[in-house]
């Protein structure tokens, strides 16, 4: 039991150096030489501890020990070690992780097998046992209101000096005094569909109502202001004042590929729309959408061996059901059974 | 930077902490019934503050940190209330007081803004809220036993002798509270299963979401850390044979360190960059 104690400690101790170390070179570290060798002893600390009367007799006790066996068996199983050791040994060639780059100019016509490191280019990691073809990719985003927009007045007077920008408030019945032309700005209403924004600009007694329209991927659509001054030969210079109307930023709300597994006969397998939070699993692999550029077309997809991840649920599993039996149920039910003793104490007397 | 948030949203933030700032003195100057009617109407306002918020953001608000301390205040009397009734654990003053720590950053601190911002991609998963409703449980009632461990550290009433009857619960309506040890442990053995739940749920969920059930991210080190600590508390009650009430409940007192540095530094530090520094 001390040793246990130790090694729990130890690895605490081990959790927070790790912690400043990064994620990549806390992996690194937690699968060097030393730590797989402490690994295994606190594999054989569990085994042991299973193995002891006490834990044997306690359902929630060797339930907690084997699923910790059992999930540090399944990473291990699941290391890049463990995939290298077997590829060399038992010739079995399966990957760890990969990634495949995708073009959407090319959808849905090439069929794709190789799988890269992206570290490097033209660093190949291996074949997937099956083919992908992407059928297409995109880009889902939120909804956006129209208080999210943004005007902007821009004054390029005189010419040859930087012009002057002044930001205002795109809020619905909001009065911007745009000083730099002098003109008060007052926003009216947006119009969503289109997009577009209705303001009234006056400058004294001139009053003018008119509508800025943006396009849906034009990134501002601008408003003269001349007709409010017509008048004056200020505005008739070129570079005068000008609204600005940029649209909303767009929030991405999901990325999503259409992916079918197909094999060398050309044969469809399986087809699926993945997303963040939802990969496709065939063949031993998990397919994750990693990265997508819609300028360039290019999609990224990760992939990762299962090899070991079963085991890791299963142990998840254990370790929890053990905690609630040995933690919740157990206390629960001895008090539930000391009182009905009490209660029938009470009857008898 | 300190804020005064002049929004709705911020007035029931501040009406709930008043509450509960009211309701612990009162508990504390030996008033019961008053101290739980102003932790009951605490406890009104907070929801109200959570509903608002959902309403608001149009989806369960657990996103980030704001959303984190707002569930939290919320939760406090709901848990001081099954501690009570289920556990017989007591404590609802240092309950209240927390309650009201835990809303003062979403009430005054900038930096926690109430600003809305639309779910990312990898925060739409079904094993999100579980995950963070999980930990936000346990986090509270380890804070509760963290209270207990400071009382038996300073020499509180420790448990009854082995072979003694256990409290009795004949009578109706009433709870008989446990002694500073036997709550601390009780409150542990509730808060273990919720925090493992957490962990797992959240290997589970990175799976899905980044392709690995664990990535060495700095904020999962420090969360596996705290669940070792509590791991290492059991085994030392067993190892020592519960003879030292006064380190095992050292263990408690280092395992509600981890937490807040989990919950605090972890998310909001650039000393450790991850996949958590959402907030």
């Amino acid at each position: 039991m001390p040793l246990s104690l130790a090694g729990i400690l130890l690895l605490v101790v081990l959790c927070v150096v790790s912690a400043f170390l990064g994620a990549d070179r806390a992996g690194a570290m937690f699968n060097s030489t030393p730590l797989v060798v402490f690994w295994g002893v606190l594999a054989l600390l569990l085994a042991v501890g299973l193995g002891r009367r006490k834990v044997l007799r306690s359902p929630g006790l060797a339930a907690m020990h084997l699923g910790g066996l059992l999930v540090i068996a399944g990473g291990a199983w699941g290391s890049d070690l463990a995939h290298d050791v077997r590829a060399g040994w038992l010739e079995r060639e399966k990957f760890p992780d990969g990634q495949m780059n995708l073009f959407t100019h090319l959808a849905p016509h090439m069929i794709y097998s190789r799988v890269s490191v992206a570290a490097g280019p033209g660093q190949h990691v291996g074949q997937l046992p099956f083919n992908l073809r992407l059928n297409n990719a995109w880009v889902e985003y939120h909804p956006s209101g129209g208080s999210q927009w943004e005007l902007c007045g821009v004054v390029h007077d005189p010419p040859g000096r930087p012009p002057i920008h002044q930001e205002m408030d795109g809020q619905i019945g909001r009065v911007n005094h745009f000083a730099a032309a002098g003109v008060d700005v007052k926003v009216l209403c947006y119009d969503t569909d289109i997009p577009a924004v209705k303001l009234e600009l006056s400058h004294g007694r001139d009053r003018v109502i008119g509508w800025v329209t943006a396009g849906p991927n034009a990134e501002f659509e601008r408003l003269s202001l001349e007709s409010v001054f017509a008048d004056e030969s200020f505005w008739l210079r070129a570079g005068g004042p000008v609204i600005l109307l940029m649209p909303p930023p767009r929030i991405i709300s999901d990325y999503k590929a259409d992916l079918t597994v197909v094999d060398t006969a050309g044969r469809e397998l399986k087809q699926k729309i993945i997303e963040v939070n939802d990969p496709l699993h065939f063949g031993g692999y998990h397919v994750y959408l990693a990265r997508f550029d819609e300028h360039s077309g290019v999609l990224g997809l990760h992939l990762k061996s299962d090899e070991g991840l079963y085991w890791v649920y299963a142990g998840f599993g254990l370790v929890w059901l053990g905690l609630i039996i040995r933690l919740w149920l157990g206390p629960a039910w001895r008090a539930l059974r000391r009182h009905r003793a009490e209660t029938t104490e009470e009857a008898v007397r | 930077m300190i804020a005064v948030k002049m929004t709705v949203q911020g007035l029931l933030i501040y009406v709930a902490m008043a509450e509960y700032l009211l309701a612990f003195v009162a508990m504390v100057l030996a008033r019961r019934r008053l101290g739980w009617i102003l932790y009951a109407a605490g406890f009104v306002a907070a929801a109200t503050a959570v509903v608002y918020r959902a309403v608001h953001v149009g989806h369960v608000p657990l996103q980030n940190l704001f959303d984190v301390f707002l569930a939290l205040g919320m939760l406090m009397p709901l848990l001081s209330l099954f501690c009570r009734r289920v556990l017989h654990v007591g404590g609802e003053s240092a309950d209240a007081i927390i309650a009201m720590g835990v809303l003062f950053p979403a009430g005054f601190v900038e930096r926690f803004s109430e600003a809305l911002v639309p779910l990312r991609p990898a925060l739409q998963s079904p094993l999100f809220v579980p995950h963070v409703a999980v930990y936000l449980a346990a986090y509270v009632i380890m804070a509760k036993a963290a209270v207990a461990a400071v009382a038996v550290i300073l020499g509180g009433r420790t448990e009854i002798a082995p072979g003694s009857p256990g409290p009795s619960y004949k009578k109706k309506g009433t709870f008989p509270l446990l002694p500073a040890n036997l709550a601390m442990h009780r409150l542990v053995c509730m808060g273990m299963g919720l925090l493992t739940a957490g962990l797992i749920l959240g290997a589970m969920w990175g799976k899905r979401a980044w392709g690995d059930w664990w990535n060495w991210d700095p904020k999962e080190m420090w969360s596996l850390a705290c669940w070792l600590v509590y791991v290492g508390y059991f085994h030392f009650r067993v190892t020592f044979r519960r003879r030292n009430p006064r380190a095992e409940a050292g263990f408690v007192v280092a395992g509600i360190v981890f937490i807040i540095i989990t919950l605090l530094w972890a998310n909001l530090s650039r000393l450790f960059a991850g996949l958590h520094s959402y907030a």
